[in-house]
């Protein structure tokens, strides 16, 4: 037996010895029919099936199934081998009775039969002395008788099997007495019980496992998108907070000046020079003073925060024409207004001048040099799910280079500047037009342009004629 | 008999020119830099019409200003009405008083002070 590969212990990387059974061994009843017998055997099959059902493990469902089984199976020695992935499990079980010799030879018997049945590593060339071993006549099951004279000692040897071999494992059974052939029967319905309750367990078992490693991998990677998320808002935060400081902070000595300015023109008795001077310091002073604001209110829209609006009451027409003149004085005469002589709404009076600036200026920046700039004015109304919506559209156009299909897709985005207008080597933010936009859709409206070589670059503001309705129904 | 306005602003350059524009406008004006130097000002001015501070102050800022006035002077806390000037486009709710931008342009800045006092 040393041969046996088996013998070694170290191939077992688990080895467990389990409780011993409170088992008393009888003797084949010979009172019972065979009919009382079968009966008895097929309640025995029931409720370890039941058992099973709620298999555990090994150690603690499998004295539960001895118990049962001995009621009406006489055994002393129950050893249970099994090869998981590339680790065997033995168990041993046997009865108060049974001598140390005994157990030693059920252990040695049953790992013999482990190899034979399972094909265990060397099992061709190990030791397996006896025939009776290899003759499996009755289905799974083996019957090994020992020499009577001596120390009468029957095994029964179940392999562990589920829908074909080689099995997983056996499961050995011994007793003093001759086993017949219903004996056989009763063990190898037994057996099947076992091998699909084991095999039913690891799987789940592996299920399980699978499914906490996949749960722990996703949570991994949810962990990882998190904190790069928590990474790229802290990175938003900060931007928006140094832009916000950075713009206060530079308004400040800002207006400082600006005032001083403000104060050098109310003076009595200075020159003219003076004076101009002292106004184009304002001048210039208000428009970095814009500039500021309109940063301030792309980094609002960035962070998706809405633009702060203060409607009132007022007529478009005159607005727009102050806003005209003013930058007529900066552009000269190149502006062109179509407009009805008064158009009467309510919006906020700042942006719409930011819009109608904006717009204006890039028209005098990219378009052509010698075409004037047309704004037109309209009212009208759309039918926007069975709402009749009065609203007024604002179109600036101008001729000159065109705006590729592509550049119109991003043109509205903030720090985006057309590739035409890069080409055209003139300074800007890129902020201008996501301002229009975000102003736009402040008061509920939309902004869209169009360039083709009939009409030259058009862009349409469209809002509806009445911005309250949208700031009550948003607000809370 | 003019009124008196006590201008109260941690920036030099933000309070010299708040005293010469509301100084022009017809006002009596009194500047100090900062909630500190105010406190220690209070007690030698004889009447105050209306205190114009600044509400982000290094050091004390405006509200904490308000809090050690009405501890040590609860007359004047009480009798003195006082707006805050601020940078904030859209000031939190929660100031409990009334408020107006600071000074980015001198006739805007004028009406909004005449809101409250007129000299």
């Amino acid at each position: 037996m040393t041969d046996s590969p088996l013998n070694d212990e170290k191939s077992f990387s688990l080895t467990k010895k389990l409780p011993t059974v409170e088992h008393k061994p009888r003797a084949p009843d010979n009172t019972l029919s065979w009919q009382e017998q079968a009966y008895d055997r097929l309640k025995v099959l029931y409720e370890v099936g039941k058992l099973l059902s709620t298999f555990e493990n090994v150690e603690k469902t499998f004295p539960k199934i001895l118990d049962l089984c001995s009621t009406s199976f006489p055994f002393r020695t129950a050893v249970l081998i099994e090869k998981r992935g590339s680790s065997v499990m033995t168990a041993m079980w046997n009865v108060e009775t049974v001598t140390a010799e005994q157990i030693a030879r059920a252990t040695t018997s049953s790992k013999e039969s482990f190899i034979y049945l399972t094909g265990a590593s060397k099992c061709e060339s190990a030791n397996l002395r006896t025939t009776e071993m290899s003759s499996r006549t009755l289905s799974h099951a083996q019957t090994r008788t020992q020499s009577e004279n001596k120390d009468p000692e029957s095994y029964i040897v179940l392999p562990l099997y589920v829908d074909q071999l080689p099995a997983f494992g056996v499961l050995q059974l011994g007793g003093s007495y001759p086993l017949c052939e219903k004996d056989v029967e009763f063990v190898d319905a037994l057996s099947n019980l076992v091998a699909i309750a084991i095999d039913r367990y690891y799987r789940i078992q592996y299920e399980r496992e699978l499914k906490a490693k996949e749960a722990l991998e996703s949570s991994h990677k949810l962990s990882r998108s998190e904190a790069s998320v928590t990474d790229l808002e802290t990175e938003r935060e900060l931007r928006e907070n140094f832009v916000s400081l950075l713009s206060h902070d530079l308004r400040t000595p800002l207006s400082a000046a600006k005032i001083s300015a403000q104060l050098i023109q109310r003076e009595v008795g200075i020159t003219e020079t003076t004076r101009s001077l002292a106004s184009r310091i304002v001048f210039n002073m208000n428009r970095v003073d814009q500039m500021i604001s309109d940063l301030l209110d792309a980094n609002r829209i960035r962070s998706g925060e809405k633009l702060p609006l203060n409607i009132e009451p007022f007529d478009l027409i005159a607005l727009v024409g102050r806003t005209l003149e003013e930058l007529t004085t900066i552009h000269g005469e190149r502006f062109i207004l179509k407009a009805p002589d008064i158009l009467d709404g309510y919006w906020d009076q700042r942006s719409i001048r930011r819009i109608i600036e904006n717009l204006c200026n890039n028209a005098i920046k990219y378009g052509s040099p010698d075409a004037p700039t047309i704004l037109s004015l309209s009212q009208n109304t759309e039918k926007i799910t069975d709402q009749i919506t009065d609203q007024v559209t604002i179109e600036v156009q101008n001729t000159g280079d065109l705006i590729s299909p592509e550049d119109q897709k991003t043109l509205f985005q903030q720090f985006r500047r057309s590739k035409t207008a890069q080409d055209s080597g003139k300074k800007g933010w890129g902020i201008g037009l996501s301002l229009v936009r975000g102003v736009a859709e402040a008061h509920g409206g939309t902004v869209k342009v169009a360039s083709d070589a009939e009409r030259g670059t058009v862009f349409t503001v469209t809002l509806p004629i009445d911005s309250r309705t949208l700031i009550s129904k948003e607000g809370p | 008999m003019k009124k008196t306005i006590l201008a109260i602003d941690d920036n030099k350059e933000t309070l010299f020119l708040e005293g010469v524009v509301l100084t022009q406008a017809g006002y009596q004006v009194h500047t100090a830099l900062g909630g500190e130097a105010a406190l220690k000002m209070i007690h030698e001015l004889k009447e105050i019409d209306l205190i114009l501070l600044d509400y982000e102050m290094a050091g004390m800022n405006g509200p904490e200003f308000l809090a050690a006035l009405e501890k040590q002077y609860p007359l004047v806390f009480e009798q003195t009405p006082v707006i805050y000037a601020t940078a904030h486009e859209n000031p939190p709710q929660k100031l409990n008083k009334s408020w107006i931008p600071k000074l980015r342009d001198i006739d805007k800045f004028i009406k909004d002070v005449e809101r409250f006092i007129t000299p």
